[in-house]
């Protein structure tokens, strides 16, 4: 029989190193399993929707009304009846980044004045030629009672 | 004797004029006599004097009847006699003889225009509903009644100097206007057309100029909203061209120069229009809000506008250069040189794309209009062109790095929304020009205290950009790393594989 004590510690460490990689490989193959398992906190500003809470100013600002959308700026502003009303933020003229503008309660471009209403329809007489992209916006609540808004791509964007 | 005097006393008063009736023209002799009230004799006194008397056409031949003295013959119904002529029937009556050129022939006027009822018929006015109380335009609205004469009389209503009055009979009655139409409707043609050059040479005699009907035609006269109508759109500048683009017709009118000299009116007006970035917008991408020659001169107004007025005009549409040109320095500079202001270096009538190199002629001392700038502006230009492209840039530069990391798989949405910022600094340096004032520019390049500019959004994505490829260097170490173990892995087990076949192969 194999007395040979180098042999036996060489034998126990390469025990010990398959141990180690079946350890890890199975620790790949279960993280993601995991991760699956256990839902999001919260949704992160995705680029199809994302989740607002209109009165957090790190969310949405509460001057320009801004907040942001995967990688482009969305506005968030209550439509004439009262209503949620979220857009693109991003002129149809020239690409800009649109703004809310309290004094004159419209949707404002600082670049060449161009104009939309609280519907994202463009002013005639000012530069865009088509209204802004509008999102779908559903009000929500949840467990504590905190009102939050569902911003998404509509099916026809 | 007495009984003679009764006698011709009666004669007079009842045979003398039968006798005098069956010695004349059956409906003029009639209407035409003292006795008849005003309504029934005025038109026959106008139609002795008219053309259509003149070509030997009578009463019958619009009213029906019969050429008689005897009043149930001429008047009967059967005979075909309609009386006052209906507006709605009136196309017709004055068709038979104006839409066929061979009547027309017949009546010795062979030069003249046929089809009118025709278009008229087809017209704005030819199509509108009846409104009780109200008369619906036809021919005779404009054209009177009985006493007609040719257009170019100057007893007639279409006569150039009076087509202007003629058309505001109805067109500045509100009440009258607001029955056929909306009541937005305007009725304020008229009291524009005098202030304009037009109008203003047309009230001293030159009838030349365009009076309502050579814009909107005169029988097919159509709203500007249809695509046919010589006013749609589309089609004004080429409606304006018919007269400003021929030299025959501006023969004779001249307009200022910037140095107080009178030029001889140009006529390539429409010419240089249909090269200019408006027409494009309008033709090329449909854009029917895109200004034609009425949206700066006005229609029924129609005046070259003043060369302090530029801008105000381009205003209109263009309000932030003007927000930032008009307090500015330079269009003080300009108004004292007498040049147009915006049409100094964008033109007039042929107006091209803006761009950067309108920046690179004014640096070089090079204007549209001919105006040199100071050497102040010269170099503030300069200054302008070397930040807007430095930033220009400076983004493509950092788009590209963006670019290539997301190619790595890398997550860049914060990268590409500090470059949308960047970019929307870029596109208001470029109408921060306006204001000429390299501080202003500046904001807009480097940014305040307040608010950060186009280069500092550019470094922020650039930033992010960078820490995007720290982190795929990361985990490219991780991968290597992982990679390692596996290895190790195999190593160790092909070893232990061979350790057991050994120890398997030994006996005992």
């Amino acid at each position: 029989m194999d007395r040979d004590p180098t042999l036996r510690s060489r034998r126990s460490f390469l025990d010990m190193v398959i141990g180690l990689g079946f350890t890890g490989l199975a620790a790949a193959v279960l993280y993601p399993v995991a991760r699956y398992l256990i839902p999001p906190v919260r949704s992160g500003p995705g680029t199809r929707s994302v989740v607002l809470d209109p009165d957090d100013p790190a969310q949405v600002d509460p001057e320009t009304r801004i907040f942001v959308f995967g990688s482009r700026p969305g506005i968030l502003v209550k439509g004439p009846g009262g209503q949620w009303k979220a857009f693109s933020a991003v002129c149809t003229h020239l690409s800009c980044t649109v703004r809310f503008q309290a004094e004159s309660n419209q949707i404002w471009c600082p670049c060449h004045n161009g104009l939309f209403d609280l519907n994202g329809r463009n002013i005639p007489g000012t530069p865009p030629p088509r209204p802004l992209e509008e999102f779908e916006v559903h009000e929500r609540e949840d467990e504590s009672g905190k009102k939050t808004l569902l911003v998404s791509k509509g099916r026809s964007a | 004797m007495r009984t003679s005097g009764v006698v011709l006393a009666l004669w007079l008063t009842f045979l003398f004029p039968v006798v005098v009736r069956a010695e004349s023209n059956g409906c003029i002799g009639c209407h035409i006599d003292d006795t008849m009230e005003e309504r029934a004799r005025i038109p026959a006194e106008r139609f002795k004097d008219g053309v259509h008397a003149k070509a030997g056409l009578g009463c019958i031949d619009c009213h029906g009847g019969r050429n008689s003295d005897e009043f149930m013959q001429a008047h009967s119904r059967k005979n075909g006699f309609r009386g006052k002529i209906k507006s709605a029937d009136q196309p017709e009556v004055c068709g038979n003889c104006h839409d066929d050129p061979s009547r027309m022939a017949g009546f010795g006027a062979a030069d003249l225009a046929t089809g009118q009822a025709d278009r008229f018929n087809r017209s704005v006015h030819g199509s509108i509903s009846p409104v009780e109380g109200f008369e619906t335009p036809a021919c005779t609205s404009c054209h009177g009644t009985h006493g007609f004469a040719a257009p170019s009389d100057e007893s007639s209503p279409v006569h150039p100097a009076r087509v202007p009055e003629t058309c505001a009979r109805c067109h500045s009655d509100l009440t009258y206007m607001r029955a056929f139409t909306s009541a937005r409707v305007r009725v304020d043609q008229l009291i524009e057309y005098r202030t304009s050059i037009h109008g203003q040479r047309l009230a001293k005699g030159d009838e030349k100029v365009a009076v309502c009907s050579s814009c909107h035609a005169d029988h097919l006269i159509l709203p500007a909203s249809d695509s046919r109508s010589s006013v749609h759109p589309l089609n004004v500048a080429e409606t304006c061209g018919r007269c400003h683009s021929d030299p025959e017709q501006m023969k004779g009118y001249e307009i200022s120069a910037p140095d107080g000299t009178s030029l001889p009116l140009p006529t390539d007006q429409q010419s240089r229009y249909t090269e200019s970035v408006h027409y494009a917008a309008m033709t090329e991408n449909g854009d029917l809000s895109a200004p034609t020659c009425n949206d700066c001169h006005g229609n029924h107004g129609a005046t070259p506008p003043e060369v302090r007025a530029v801008a105000t005009v381009c205003a209109q549409c263009h309000s932030r250069p003007a927000e930032l040109f008009t307090p500015s320095e330079i269009r003080k500079d300009l108004d004292t040189a007498g040049f147009p202001e915006c049409a100094t270096c964008h033109g007039h009538h042929r107006i091209v794309p803006p761009g950067d190199a309108l920046l690179a002629g004014i640096a070089r001392g090079e204007t549209v209009a001919g105006w040199t700038p100071l050497p102040a502006y010269r170099a503030d230009a300069q200054g302008f062109l070397d930040g807007i492209l430095g930033l220009k840039a400076r983004i493509d530069a950092v788009e590209e790095t963006v670019a290539a990391a997301e190619n790595y798989g890398m997550d860049l949405t914060k990268a590409r929304l500090e470059l949308t910022r960047a970019r929307d600094h870029l596109i208001r340096a470029r109408v921060m020009v306006h204001a000429f004032d390299p501080a202003q520019m500046m904001a807009e390049l480097q940014g305040t205290r307040e608010e950060p500019g186009g280069l500092i959004y550019a470094e922020r994505a650039q930033n992010l950009a960078e820490l995007a490829f720290g982190e795929r260097a990361y985990r490219r170490k991780g991968m290597g790393f992982a990679l390692a173990i596996i290895a190790c892995l195999m190593v160790a087990l092909i070893m232990k594989i061979r350790r057991m076949e050994s120890r398997k192969a030994q006996p005992g």
